[in-house]
């Protein structure tokens, strides 16, 4: 191969350049506005949440573009199948909506750094590279990119203690799980001989099928290794000490970003990783890997919600409850091993779902936010009578939280079942009727929040400050919340957007 | 030849490591530490990596130990005679060294054909696999897409340095 067939994938990834184009600018935009005003350090936001959405719909207008083809470019590190297509837009229409939120609470929660567009994006583009990626080494290089920014970004409030130990315990732990990644990846490596992904795959095949034992064991170890990599990712349990604190700890406009776009690229990239390397239901070659989704589902999904049900802190239990999600979406993942294609739809179509719902929960929490929210616990009796002070913001709320507890007509019903469907099929009953059990519980702790909001009465002494008004977040908040409701009412549509698409 | 040369690398890359661990003097352990490193680029050589095993001596014998160095000379650490010693701490590695080893033992089940003759990969690779010239091909070829998109994940590790802990934003 030379360099000219490797330039004629350019423009597979003019999305991906886009999005960074966008990232540089609002960087520099950023240099040149710290100039203006040193002092006061005011920054608007409306420019660089302009500049970053035009460069996110421009990447959406460039992805629906390109035709999807079976064969990967670059050399075969880039895959431009419909499952990288729509996760990349999936990805690229989430992050606009979280960097919308995020531009009401930039000037109140003092980070008044533009930087923090910059990093989002930079976030964004390495996420776009891991969805496509079709190589362990691509892949590799698009997790740091986007774990460094997601890193930068928990920390971003230096001024508060605990976004500052939120950085460090979550760059730690995620330091972790890359070496994890790359030690397992390094030894699939020396067991196939290759790094892409379709090699590691015919490879494997012949090792296992074989008696070569030594090469054997050394691939299993490594393909082990590289699921606690992405297990840690995810944050399924055991590998999810990190969640808590920091999406507790980070500022909320951040745990809501991350708490859905690295889930779900982190989710696509490990869906693609174990169908095309490990094998899918017809060509498994690594026999245990279902039995070792299932138990990491049903501990994942337990234990997220028991956590979830005992929180007092509000972002601390959506935390609990983005675990228990990862436990569902292993559910999703098992199905997909067994039955492939509709399967893989449920999972992405589930992945959208989430996201609206969890973003919108963490907008309207954003929106609720005491300017300089460092003083602000976010503890469950603080929403008492909220319903009431805002009504449009309580309703919204309890939409959200219907939809993540999955009770219809909200997409959330839509998905469960479009999730835990093939895994039933697939005669994996025990595991669906835990996941189920696992979603009566979890409306405990979501129903409770709307409970404080519409049937408490507020303190006496709370100052009913006015919030501020951002159209961004006014605008974001609007989306998601219709969003969540005419996809569980008509969710047929959608689902045949994400149709076909592996 | 080749496995003399690799025994003596091995036994030096273990000494190397053991002194880390042993030396009381931060300083003396990161001159042990660039004797383990040194002596496992030679281990990268035996493996056909010779541009890994460059690498090795450039960037983590070279530059990552001046940085270890700078820090602890920074910290300026004082005489460590009030160590904590943690029991248990050794108990715990020496558990993970033995399943390492186990590991390795199992991986080596036909010892003949793995010492004798090196793992199978290796000795079927061409002579220059692993040059300079070839991973260098390789990079801005097959790879060139995550090469590229390494200076992206560049700038954002010199942004997010900058954001972090630049004392007046």
């Amino acid at each position: 191969m030379n360099i000219s067939d490797a330039l004629a994938g350019m423009p597979q990834i003019l999305p991906m350049i886009a999005v960074i184009v966008g990232g540089l600018v609002t960087m520099l935009m950023a240099v040149a506005r710290s100039h203006k005003d040193p002092e006061h350090g005011q920054l608007t936001a409306g420019p660089f949440v302009a500049v970053a959405l035009v460069s996110l719909v421009f990447a959406l207008f460039l992805l629906t573009q390109i035709e999807p083809q079976a064969k990967a470019v670059w050399g075969g590190t880039l895959a431009i199948d419909r499952l990288s297509l729509v996760g990349q837009g999936l990805i690229v229409v989430i992050a606009a909506l979280a960097i919308s939120m995020g531009a009401a609470s930039i000037t109140t929660q003092g980070i008044v750094r533009g930087e923090y567009f910059a990093l989002s994006l930079f976030c964004v583009s390495g996420m776009m590279l891991m969805v496509a990626a079709t190589e362990l080494l691509t892949f590799f290089v698009g997790l740091e990119i986007m774990s460094l920014a997601v890193y930068v970004l928990v920390g971003f409030r230096r001024s508060d203690r605990r976004s500052q130990e939120a950085a460090l315990k979550y760059f730690l732990s995620g330091a972790f799980a890359s070496a994890f990644f790359l030690f397992g990846a390094a030894m699939v490596f020396g067991a196939t001989g290759t790094t892409a992904y379709a090699g590691i795959s015919t490879s494997a095949q012949k090792l296992l099928s074989g008696t070569a034992f030594p090469m054997q064991t050394l691939l299993l170890v490594g393909a082990t290794l590289c699921v606690v990599g992405f297990a840690f990712k995810i944050a399924a349990v055991p590998f999810h000490m990190w969640a808590p604190d920091a999406y507790q700890g980070a500022p909320t406009m951040v745990t809501g970003f991350m708490a859905v776009t690295v889930k779900a690229a982190a989710f696509m990239a490990f869906l693609r990783f174990v169908l095309l390397a490990l094998g899918d239901g017809s060509t498994r070659h690594v026999p245990w890997i279902v039995d070792v989704l299932s138990l990491l589902a049903i501990v994942t999904m337990t234990l997220g919600n028991l956590s979830a049900v005992l929180q007092r802190n509000v972002k601390r239990m959506l935390a609990y409850s983005s675990i228990a999600h990862a436990g569902y979406l292993l559910v999703g993942m098992v199905g997909a091993l067994e039955r492939g294609e509709p399967a893989v739809q449920g999972l992405v179509f589930y992945l959208f779902v989430y996201g609206l719902a969890t973003l919108g929960a963490f907008g309207v929490l954003i929106a609720l936010e005491r300017k300089n929210g460092r003083h602000d616990e976010m503890l469950i009796n603080r929403f008492a009578g909220v319903g009431f002070q805002h009504p449009a913001l309580g309703v919204a709320f309890a939409v959200f939280m219907f939809a993540l507890s999955g009770i219809p007509p909200t997409a959330g019903f839509t998905g469960k079942v479009l999730l835990f469907g093939p895994a039933l099929d697939a005669g994996h009953i025990g595991l669906v009727i835990v996941a189920v059990l696992n979603s009566v519980v979890s409306v405990y702790y979501y129903l409770s929040i709307v409970v404080y909001m519409f049937m408490k009465n507020p303190p006496p002494r709370q100052s009913t400050e006015p919030r501020v008004f951002s159209p961004w977040l006014t605008g974001a908040l609007v989306v998601t919340t219709f969003g969540v409701l005419i996809v569980g009412m008509m969710p047929q549509r959608w689902i045949d957007m994400f149709a076909k698409l592996v | 030849m080749d496995v003399f040369v690799f025994y003596a690398a091995a036994a030096i890359t273990l000494l190397g490591a053991s002194m880390v661990l042993v030396l009381a003097n931060p300083l003396r352990a990161a001159m042990a530490l660039i004797l383990s490193l040194g002596a496992l680029s030679v281990i990268y050589v035996l493996l056909h990596a010779q541009f890994v095993a460059v690498m090795q001596l450039l960037v983590y014998a070279g530059a990552i130990i001046v940085l270890f160095v700078f820090v602890i000379m920074l910290l300026n650490l004082e005489d460590p005679k009030t160590r904590r010693s943690w029991p248990w701490v050794a108990g715990v590695f020496t558990i993970i060294g033995g399943l390492s080893y186990g590991l390795a033992r199992g991986l080596m089940v036909d010892d003949n054909q793995f010492i004798t003759s090196g793992p199978p990969h290796v000795n079927a690779l061409s002579k220059d696999y692993g040059t300079v010239e070839q991973v260098g091909r390789e990079i801005m070829t097959t790879f060139v897409l995550p090469f590229e998109m390494l200076s992206v994940l560049l700038l954002v590790a010199v942004v997010g340095a900058v954001v972090i802990s630049k004392k007046r934003l």
